[in-house]
This record gives C-alpha cells, structure tokens and sequence, in this order.
C-alpha cells in the first residue's frame, strides 16, 4: 500500500505542503505575538503620562513616603492619585521653572484635574480594597514593585487572578469567588 | 490522509491561530480631585445626606446615598416621622429624574413660529417682566398657579405675588382630598384633612380609600397597617368599586356598586350604636335603609353589612376612613360627610381621627378652581399665566386648551409635558436633588431638602427663580437662612424638625348641612383609578417604573384598561383589542385587558393611560369624577400584545402559598421534608445568611423591586423583551388568585437553596455555593448556556440576552460596587452581596462578626410594612432565626428538597 501512496501528485500536496503552510503560519503567528508582547511590555505596562511625574526624584531625593501622597489607601478601596492641589502647594515655588512644572501649573491654573493614565487595570468584575491589604501589612512593593526606583511607573506584577490566589492561599486570607468577584 | 495526521494539522493551525489573540485593556484615565475632600469624606467609602422626597405630595424622608460625589441610591431617612427608614417604588426611581435625558435643560421662549429656542436666564427674566407689565397695562388678570407648595417656598411664593402684584390661586393637585376637607369644615369647622392613627385602631372600615396605593402618605400607612396587623384582635373591613392593593391586605373586601358609599354610610349611621349623639336636623337628613334596601342598592353581601355594624359595635378604638374612589364620584361630598358622622357619632373624632395633627394642605383648592380660570382664559381677561409642577393637568385639557389662547404664559417645569407646550416661556426646574429647599408635609413636621450635586444643567431651583425674578438680592438659600433663624442647625444633619402643633380639639358644630345623594349609577361606567406606579401620572416619565410590573395584573409597558369579563362578553372583546372609551365630554383609544376582580360591567382606566382627557367636576365637594357615566365602548378592530409577565394566576398544587386551613390543629410549625440530595449538607463558616419575608405585612406594592433594580444595576429589557418573557427583574412580586376577591402577593428571587438545582448542572462552575450559604455567580465564568435557569424551579435567574447600553447620562445612577453585566451572562439576586461584603469589612476593622442588623439588602431596607428581615441564620439570636421558627413560617415548595434559605410567614388568611 505505501508505494501506491508515494506516488500520487495529490499526496505530495497534501501530506508535504500543507503542513508547512500551516507551520509557516504559526511561526508568524509566534512572531506577531512575540512583537506585541515587547510592544505591551515596553508601553501598555508603561503607559506614557501626561506628565513626566518621577517617583523615583519625590522619593529619594525629597523624601516623601507612599502614604503622604496616596492618602487613602488604608482608609478605602481606592488608593486614589493626590489632588492637583497637593503637586501645586509645593510647586508653586518648587522648581517652577522647569517644563512639566509648568505643565502641572497649567493644569491647576485651569482648574482640570490631571489625566493620569491609569497603570494597574483590574477586570470589570473585579473588587479590590486596597484597604485590606495595608492593613493586613502588605507593603506597597510587594504589588507595585520597587516604585522608589521608577521613574515612570510600570506595572510588574502580572495582577492576574492565579497570582492573587497564590498569596491568598499562603496568608490564609478568603479565597471564596464573592470576596472578589462582585 | 489518516486520521492522526487531520488532527495533527489542526492543531497546529489552530495553535497558530489562538496564539494571535490578546487580551485588550484599553487606556483608562485616573483622575485625581483638583483639592483633597473635606474630612470625613473618603473616595470609595458612601456618604449620606439626608433631604426630602419630592415625588409626590407626602414627602418621606430621604437618605441619600453618595459614592465619588454622585448620588447612587436613595433610602429613606430611618429617623423620619413619615416613612421611618421607608421609600416606595417611585420614590426610590426618583434617582433617575435628575439624570432624565428629557430634562428641560435651559430656559426655552417660544420665537414668532411657534418654536421654542434657548435664551439664557436673563433674556428669560426680561421676557418674563415684559410680559407681566404688557398684561398690568391691558389691566388683564395676572395669575400664579402651582402644584402643592410647602414650607419656605411657599411663604416666598407668596411674597412673590404679593409684590408683583400677581394672584395666587388655589394651588392644583389631583387628590386634592376637597370632598373629605369641605365635610370636615362643613361638621367641625375644620377645613383639614386629619392624621389617622391606624396603628391604634382594631377595628377598621375603609370605603374607597386606597390607603396602600395613593391615598394621602401611602408609605406611612403601610407601615402603621403593619403595626396593626400584629394585634390579634385587628379587624379591617375594606369597601370599594375596583381592586387595589389595599382591597387585597384587607382583612375581608367587599366589592360595592360604584358610589354606592352613600347608601352603605346611611345604613351604617342609622344601625350602629353612636357613643356621641348627633343633633336630630343632621341626622333626620340621613336616609332609612333596610339591610334588603342596603344590600340591593350597595350590592354588597348582607354578612358583609352585618358584620361591619357588628365590628363597629364591638371596638374599643375604631376607625372609618373614606375616600380615593368613594371621593371622586357625583356623591363624593354626601359620602366624605356621611363618614364624618360616623367618625363624630362612633367617638373616633379626636381619638384615631386626630386633627391635632393635619396635613399640610391649606393652600391647595379643589377642581372648582379651574373652571372659573379655563372662562376667563377663553373669554381673554387673563393677560399672564406662570404655572408650576402643575404637569398632571393632562386631564383638565379642556381648560388647558382654554388657556391656550390667553396672554404670556410662563411655566415652571423639570421635563416637558403638556403644560410646557403651551406657554411662551419656559424656566427649567432643578431637580430637588440639585436644590435647597424643605418641605412640611403634616403640620409639625419640618423636611429639609438638600443638595447633593451642582446643577447638571443650566436650570435652577423654584426658590432662586422667585428670589431672582423679585429682585432679591440674595440666593433661596439664604432666603431659607432667615427662615430657619433660630432653629439649631443639628436639623439638616438629621433631615426634619418636629414641631409642636397646637392640640385641636373637634367639635360638631351647629348648622352643619347635609348633601343630597345624586342619582344613582347603575351601569355603563368606566373609574378612571389612581395609580400605584405613577401616582396621579406624575410620575410618567420615569422607565424603570414601566418596567416593573403593576402587581396587581404584572402588566409592564404600554397604557391600558381593565374590563370585566362581563363588558368584555357584551362587546366579545379578547386581551389586547383596541377599544374607544366615549364618554359625553372625552374619547380616549385603549387595548383592553379582561379582569376577574371587576363586578357588572365596570372598567377602569389608569389615570396615567391619560394624556389628552377633560373630567367632569362634582361642584360640591370639588371632585374630580373620576366615576364616569354614559361611557360607550367601541372595538376598533385593532389588536395589540400587552406585556403580561405573570405565568399563572393560581399556585394550584405547588407549595407556594401554604394551606392554612390545617393551622386551626396544632400541626406544629410545618412539614418536614425529606432532604432529596445525594450531596452532604454545607459547611457554613460563621455565618449562613438567610431571610424571611412575612406574606401577612406584604402589601405588594413593589418598593423592593425598584430599590433592587437601583441598587444592582439591573438593566432595563424594554417591551419587546417583555412580549417574549424575558423579564429582568431579580425580584418579582408575584400575585395569586387563589381567592379571586383578594390575591396573596409572593416577593419572590433567588432562594439561595442549600441543595441548589442550578448549581450542579453549570458545564463551568460559575455557580456554587459559598461557605456562608449564598448561592453565588460569577459573572465573568459564565458562558451562557442557560441550564441552571432550565434547572431553577423558582425562575429567579435572569439572562442578559443582549447588551443593555448603559450609556450615559443614566448610566450615572449605576452603584460602582457591584458589576454591570455583559452580554451572555446570567444574573440572580444575591442578597447585596455589596452590602455584606461592606458590612464584613466594617466589622473587620473592629476585630468582630456582623452583628444582626448590620447587613440590610436594598430590599429589606426599603420596605414600607418592613416585611422582609434578613441576618445571620447561624446566630441563634437574630431575628431572622427567630422568625424561621416562628408559627407560620414555611418555605416555598419545601416539597421539591432544595433547601432554600428563605422562610415565608403566612399566618393569617
């Protein structure tokens, strides 16, 4: 039966040509997601901001801590980004001179809050409360990683549900589907 | 080629093919507050503030629930003497009136073509003055006319007339009460309507008054009814023409020929036995029935008759109350005089009938009113009409259609109607949410209304639009200062102030006249009947109203009318023909629906079905008659389907109502049944969250549904939706006619069973039981096959068959704790699991469990008759677990083994 089989044009093709085209296709196929996946790491998990704003310079070099800034986060759900007015009060003299000073300045003088480009993106059908975890004493880093040392702020945790359950199941912390899922 | 190498290829091609896909999350923006929030507020975290329902004339107390600065949710203010914590089905859809996409958004003038263009408030104010003085120097009428008006707005109402010399007519209201005011001026000189305490009562007699749908302050009676049924002696004897709620809570409701009331009064005057006797001029005017005379010309039962004259007798604190249908009929004044006899004669007046305590309704006049207004219009006298809120004039089109012609008109509205149309200019209202203001519904007690969030249009609030067009020259809310000098501002924070009212004490006073019964009605008649989901057609414009079903008949969307099966045979007319009602002054088009519960050949029309009619006006006591006579049905040969969601009218063999002729034995609590389940019972984990509603407090009147539908963001499905089943409501209220006189209403959602039948058929877990007994969905697993709907016996899962857009501006009423869903996803109560999560994390903070009553779901917490309870079915001491043992208490076909975490208490027929 095989000599019979080898000999047919119609095996050739279909046995031979066919495989490599799809083969070809998945290569690409890997090449176009190995693109897309350096193009999100390099941008969409490091969006550009409206503003050139350097935790890394507020941190370490003016000393300010997480909480002074992102005031809620152990009082509520949403950490929330500081009011406008908090970046004016200093930099109203601060350093007032330089461009994107003068891009937040604009913003206050205006009286338009910042579009801040938002970093961490949950699911819609995520709860998080970022209130529970302060208080349970996870630090900041431990999520966000080492913000200290950004300049712009990239996501480095993956924040994907496993991710979150492996900790959960570590600390003992709810690992029902309703304390999330809302 | 073989078969290892088809599968070979095609996993290869479809590995290349999924490995091109990628998750998108778009750019979503941050923004941060321009300047840190007060103290004490925290982003995320609800705040409350407290103000006043504007929705209808009884005012409840609201409690505004405020997340990122908008309002989300509407409760009632637990402290509030009206509503104590209560808000009905229209109140809690109020919310979405200030974000109504047909909001007037800035005032209109009508230009030369009959066109209305935007001007700003100045051009507005000049054109407004212009007016004004062009009719001061034609030496034309210059008239203000508006809906009910309370508190400071009205005594700046006043000085607004006063100073631009402009008269201030009888403001305009529907149920205006006039027959039941002009009797009790005529008998004790007191022209109010009195509070009625029916908590104190144990015998009560209502002819007409429809005390659980519209009559007066629905909410507050609902909630003292509840308080009276705990009594075991409670009797209430509810008399009228056509089924309302209030006809189905009654402990017995006898149907009467329409304004037969007079006849029943009569009767009822002359054979009870009166504690304070009437003066023999007033009583000799009182008519002599037999029980045979009384019967045939009521047509109600002569048990019936005997058994109210026995009751009446027999109390120790009785209570009669007339009105709502027996008000609006040619015989409405004789009825609301003949009760106050009674209510004098049986020793009520100044115990159950307080008029220490009236309401707050001296400036309203009575249909009379506008007759003489609609003459002068026609004949040109009025130069300058302003009217306010006085949208529900839809049935004095005739006099609207007088008016037309008259002078500059100016209205005052939040949307456009019928009024609107007509006038030069309009002045967009702010909704009370955005405004300041308050509010006395009863004398004593003073409502604060308070704004929660800047205008959203170019519209202002009635108080500035006067303080402005006065000259003023500061805003209402400053005005209000001054008014409210002297009283501690501790009253804003709590919502109301009660103040102290003098005590009245009625007297009978001498030369008080009898009315003359009008012919009576025998057949051809058609009640225009208030209705529950919009009041008197105020409330039109509000969609989620249209969505959830009128319990009484689970019709959603469209207008129509009711007829008895015996109209219908006259006419062979089948469910959704369209018929002509003709009556000698107006015609109005409707598809009809047959109605058991409607006696001879009486239909009744919704007053909100509507839009374009004229009624007639009893002269005496000022009714509108809405008791109709001479009507004359026609079929149009049209035909259309009518959104009935109910399945069934009677539970038949299923255990959803229990039998409770078994209760006379001791039978103990209920059956037990056997646990049909292969699976071990659940583990539950401090708490097993369990509710218990009591059918006997119950009135249906659908608060729950509403405050559901805000709360968890549940879409609106619309009519056609409606047409094939598909409803969306996670709460039903569903209506039994078991008893065709009376329906028993069951409140029914997702029972959270234990051994729950949708939970085993889900293909990928996205329904399972969670450690604290709630039978939990998880939205975004959910695939859609839709079997776990299949498998529920109870029906409570809702599918989203489409996206339902969500777009702005309502999307703004949407509660950020909890998801919307998308397409292909199934939904089901879950008993505000948003709550209870918030209700864990409080109780976290301080190291602790829930404590009973921390957790109210939206449906519980805005019960007016406080039928449902919800808690912890672990902690024996909760009420809940109480409850559940308590005499009475059953599940909803326990027979089927599911377990449900929900017990239903039925202890009275």
């Amino acid at each position: 039966m095989r000599e019979k089989r080898a000999a047919s044009k119609e095996f050739t093709v279909i046995k031979k040509i066919i495989p490599l085209l799809l083969i070809g296709l998945l290569f690409v196929g890997l090449l176009v997601v190995a693109g897309l996946a350096f193009q999100w790491y390099s941008t969409a998990r490091k969006p550009e901001q409206p503003i050139a704003f350097s935790h890394n310079r507020h941190i370490e070099k003016v000393g300010l801590k997480c909480e002074q800034c992102h005031v809620y986060a152990d009082r509520s759900p949403q950490a929330t980004v500081p009011a406008v007015k908090i970046c004016a009060d200093c930099h109203q003299k601060v350093a007032a001179d330089k461009p994107e000073i003068i891009k937040l300045m604009d913003y206050w003088n205006k009286k338009e809050p910042i579009p801040w480009v938002k970093v961490h993106n949950l699911q819609w059908h995520v709860y998080f409360t970022h209130k529970r975890h302060i208080k349970a004493g996870i630090d900041c880093a431990h999520c966000h990683g080492e913000v200290k040392a950004m300049d712009t702020v990239r996501q480095v945790r993956s924040l994907e549900m496993g991710w979150c359950v492996d900790c959960h199941r570590e600390k003992n912390a709810p690992t029902d589907c309703l304390t999330c899922h809302k | 080629m073989k078969r290892r190498d088809f599968f070979r290829v095609m996993g290869i091609a479809s590995g290349a093919a999924l490995s091109a896909c990628k998750v998108n999350n778009a750019d979503k923006k941050l923004l941060p507050y321009l300047v840190p929030p007060e103290e004490g507020i925290v982003p995320g975290i609800p705040r409350y503030v407290r103000s006043t329902c504007m929705e209808c004339p009884a005012h409840c107390g609201i409690n505004i629930k405020i997340r990122d600065d908008k309002p989300v949710k509407l409760e009632g203010n637990p402290d509030h003497p009206v509503n104590q914590g209560a808000l009905c089905m229209r109140g809690q859809a109020s919310l979405a009136r200030l974000y109504h996409p047909d909001r007037l958004k800035q005032p209109l003038l009508k230009s030369a073509d009959g066109t209305f263009k935007p001007v700003s408030w100045d051009q507005a104010v000049k054109a407004l003055h212009a007016g004004l003085k062009d009719s001061k120097s034609k030496g034309l009428r210059n008239v203000f006319l508006s809906g009910r008006t309370t508190g400071t707005l009205s005594s700046l109402a006043a000085e607004f007339c006063r100073d631009l010399e402009i008269e201030r007519l009888k403001e305009f209201e529907i149920f205006h009460h006039g027959a039941i005011k002009t009797a009790n001026k005529g008998l004790f000189g007191l022209d109010r309507v009195p509070y009625y305490h029916i908590d104190k009562c144990d015998v009560m007699v209502t002819v007409g008054a429809d005390l659980l749908d519209t009559f007066i302050s629905p909410v507050e009676w609902s909630r003292l009814y509840a308080e009276g049924i705990k009594k075991t002696n409670f009797q209430w004897y509810h008399v009228e023409p056509y089924l309302t709620l209030t006809g189905a809570a009654a402990s017995k409701r006898a149907v009467n020929i329409p304004g037969s009331e007079p006849y029943l009064l009569a009767f009822l005057l002359r054979h009870t036995t009166l504690q304070n006797p009437l003066p023999e001029p007033l009583l000799s005017g009182v008519p002599e029935y037999t029980m045979e005379q009384a019967a045939a010309l009521t047509g109600l039962a002569k048990e019936d008759i005997e058994g109210m004259v026995k009751a009446l007798d027999g109390a120790k604190q009785p209570l009669l109350i007339s009105g709502g249908a027996a008000s609006n009929t040619r015989n409405g004044l004789l009825t609301a005089q003949l009760t106050a006899m009674l209510q004098w004669g049986l020793g009520m007046v100044n115990s159950t009938v307080d008029f220490s305590h009236t309401l707050n309704d001296g400036t309203v006049g009575n249909a009379n009113d506008i007759g003489p207004l609609a003459d002068d219009c026609r004949d040109g006298k009025v130069g300058f009409i302003m009217f306010s809120r006085v949208a529900n004039m839809d049935i004095a089109s005739k006099a609207l259609e007088s008016m037309t012609k008259s002078g500059f008109k100016v209205a005052m509205a939040g949307m456009p109607d019928k009024v609107t149309e007509i006038c030069d200019l309009v002045l967009p209202l702010s909704n009370p949410l955005e405004s300041w203001g308050d509010a006395e519904p009863w004398e004593g007690i003073k409502s604060v209304v308070q704004p929660v969030i800047e205008p959203l249009h170019d519209t202002k609030s009635e108080g500035d639009i006067l303080s402005t067009l006065l000259g003023l020259q500061k805003s209402y809310r400053d005005y209000l200062a001054d008014h409210w000098e002297g009283m501690d501002e501790t009253w804003i924070d709590k919502g109301f102030k009660t103040i102290e009212t003098e005590k009245i004490t009625a007297r009978l006073t001498e030369g008080a006249v009898l009315g003359k019964p009008g012919k009576p009605v025998t057949n051809g008649y058609t009640y225009i009947t208030p209705s529950l989901r919009t009041f008197d057609g105020r409330s039109r414009g509000l969609s989620v109203l249209e969505e959830i079903p009128d319990p009484l008949t689970t019709v959603t969307y469209g207008k129509w009318a009711a007829v008895s099966l015996q109209a219908a045979k006259n006419l062979e007319l089948s469910p959704g023909e369209i018929v002509e009602f003709q009556s000698p002054v107006s015609k109005v088009k409707l598809p009809v629906l047959l109605s058991p519960a409607l006696r001879g050949d009486l239909t009744t029309i919704g007053i909100d079905a509507l839009t374009d009619y004229s009624l007639s006006v009893d002269g005496p006591g000022g009714e509108f008659v809405f008791l109709m006579e001479d009507v004359k049905l026609f079929k149009t040969g049209e035909k259309i389907k009518i959104p009935v969601l109910s399945g069934g009218q009677t539970t038949g063999k299923r255990g959803i109502l229990p039998h409770l002729e078994h209760n006379g034995h001791d039978h103990g609590p209920h059956h037990e049944y056997k646990r049909y389940t292969l699976y071990e019972p659940h583990d539950h984990k401090n708490y097993r969250w369990g509710m218990v509603i009591d059918l006997d407090a119950c009135t249906g009147c659908s608060a729950c549904v509403a405050a559901c539908y805000i709360e968890n963001n549940i879409p609106m499905v619309g009519k056609a939706e409606h047409l094939k089943g598909r409803e969306m409501a996670w709460l039903r209220i569903e209506p039994y006619f078991n008893d065709p006189n009376q329906p028993e209403f069951v409140p029914m959602m997702c029972q959270q069973c234990d051994c729950a039948p949708c939970e085993t058929v889900c293909p990928v877990y996205a329904t399972y039981h969670n450690e604290e007994g709630l039978n939990a969905q998880v939205y975004n697993r959910c695939v859609g096959t839709r079997y776990c709907s299949n498998n529920c016996p109870y029906k409570a899962r809702r599918f989203n068959w489409f996206d339902h857009s969500h777009s702005l501006p309502l999307y703004a009423v949407s509660n950020p704790d909890l998801s919307v869903r998308p397409k292909g996803v199934m939904e089901k109560c879950t008993f505000c699991i948003q709550r209870i999560r918030y209700a864990k994390d409080r109780a976290k903070d301080e190291m602790r469990l829930v404590k009973d009553g921390e957790v109210i779901p939206a449906c519980a917490q805005t019960c007016p008759s406080g039928a449902i309870t919800f808690g912890n079915l672990m902690d024996p001491d909760s009420e809940v677990s109480k409850l559940a043992k308590s005499t009475g208490a059953y599940r909803v076909q326990e027979e089927l083994g599911t377990e449900p975490a929900i017990y239903y208490i039925k202890r009275k027929k």
